[in-house]
């Protein structure tokens, strides 16, 4: 969501650039599954099998879209192959389409400002939360962990659950 | 029957009833109603793989959207759908980046999602592989801590992780010294 406001990685010469597409569209679904994304840059070896689809004209002219590339061990090397794929995310993509779609180029920029801006205010709000610690004073993109690890919030942490409540992953624990 | 499994279901909690922060990157986001309106519809729910194009228009150019649509948010060139997941998708990323043993440039572990960092961990140990990964200065990834290209080791391979306070680092300062250990680089969006 964020990439609708900072610069795009490939501006900077990144090869790949891989993120999540949950937010895009997708529920939570018992954990899955979900749709990730993960764009290579033409000449680095692909690290993984993957497909691809372009545009094409037909012999009459008329658009058309193929599978282009398929990089898939089980078509390639058959009994050798190591790797077989078989489930397809495609429904988790076309629920990110759609929504990237129903956004629109104007919507993803104005989504990720509120979302940077609100992040900045949950900093701001936690921060003045006597035995929450910020971990850095980086700009952060929305996902926020607070790393408070008192006495207090350990027992807040247990009894979270039964109020309603789940906290994330505790970083004071690494 | 149906009374009975509705009982059953009705003892699960879900995010409309509770607050979660569980999903270590996977949260309880706003779906608009026109997703499930056009996923739910019988072509796009229920279509075999477009192995033959003249009946797969449809499927095809969702995901050449797709592409198209993260290609310009992540910048030029080219993408795949990935089609691993979790844990499995973290190591198929990391694996063929993995040199020789000696080389070792790798993201801190400690920075990963429990359940990826045992995967990846797994895989090190049978590779071979010690090393802390490059260590955070202030919350982002210390370019001074990276290796440089030495004549004696083979390709270092030095990767991003996400961190788990997910700062925004500074490509533009990074990537060439990446590059300059002789890795590839790979950006992380996490949200």
């Amino acid at each position: 969501m964020t990439l609708g406001v900072l610069r795009p990685p490939g501006d900077f010469g990144v090869d790949i650039a891989v993120g999540g597409g949950q937010p895009l569209g997708n529920r939570l679904d018992y954990g899955g599954p979900v749709v990730r994304l993960l764009r290579r840059t033409a000449g680095v070896p692909a690290p993984h099998p993957g497909r691809h689809r372009r545009r094409d004209d037909d012999a009459d002219g008329r658009r058309g879209f193929v599978l282009t590339l398929q990089t898939r061990e089980q078509h390639i090397r058959r009994e050798r192959a190591t790797s077989n794929i078989t489930t397809a995310q495609t429904l988790n993509a076309l629920a990110a389409i759609v929504y990237l779609s129903w956004l629109g180029r104007r919507g993803i920029v104005e989504i990720g400002e509120l979302m940077l801006q609100r992040t900045a205010y949950a900093r701001k709000a936690l921060a003045a939360v006597e035995g929450v610690e910020l971990l850095h004073e980086q700009p952060a993109d929305p996902r926020v962990s607070p790393s408070a690890s008192t006495p207090t919030s350990r027992r807040d942490r247990i009894a979270a659950p039964n109020e309603g409540r789940h906290p994330g992953y505790p970083l004071g624990a690494d | 029957v149906y009374a009975h499994l509705r009982e059953l279901a009705s003892r699960n909690v879900s995010t409309d009833d509770e607050l979660s922060f569980l999903g270590a990157g996977m949260y309880d986001h706003y779906v608009p109603a026109i997703v499930d309106s056009i996923i739910s519809r019988s072509e796009f729910l229920t279509p075999y793989t477009p192995y033959q194009p003249e009946v797969s228009q449809g499927t095809l150019q969702l995901m050449f959207e797709y592409q198209t649509a993260i290609s310009e948010l992540t910048g030029p060139a080219r993408l795949e759908r990935d089609a691993l997941r979790g844990p499995e998708r973290a190591r198929r990323r990391r694996l063929p980046r993995l040199p020789a043993p000696q080389a070792h440039a790798l993201p801190d572990l400690a920075r990963r999602a429990p359940a990826r960092r045992e995967t990846l961990r797994d895989d090190e140990r049978g590779l071979g592989h010690r090393g802390p990964g490059v260590p955070l200065r202030d919350g982002v990834t210390d370019a001074d801590a990276l290796p440089r290209r030495s004549a004696t080791t083979s390709r270092p391979s030095s990767s991003r992780s996400r961190t788990s306070s997910a700062p925004v680092e500074d490509l533009e300062a990074l990537v060439p010294r990446v590059k300059e250990c002789g890795a590839i680089a790979v950006a992380r969006a996490t949200r």
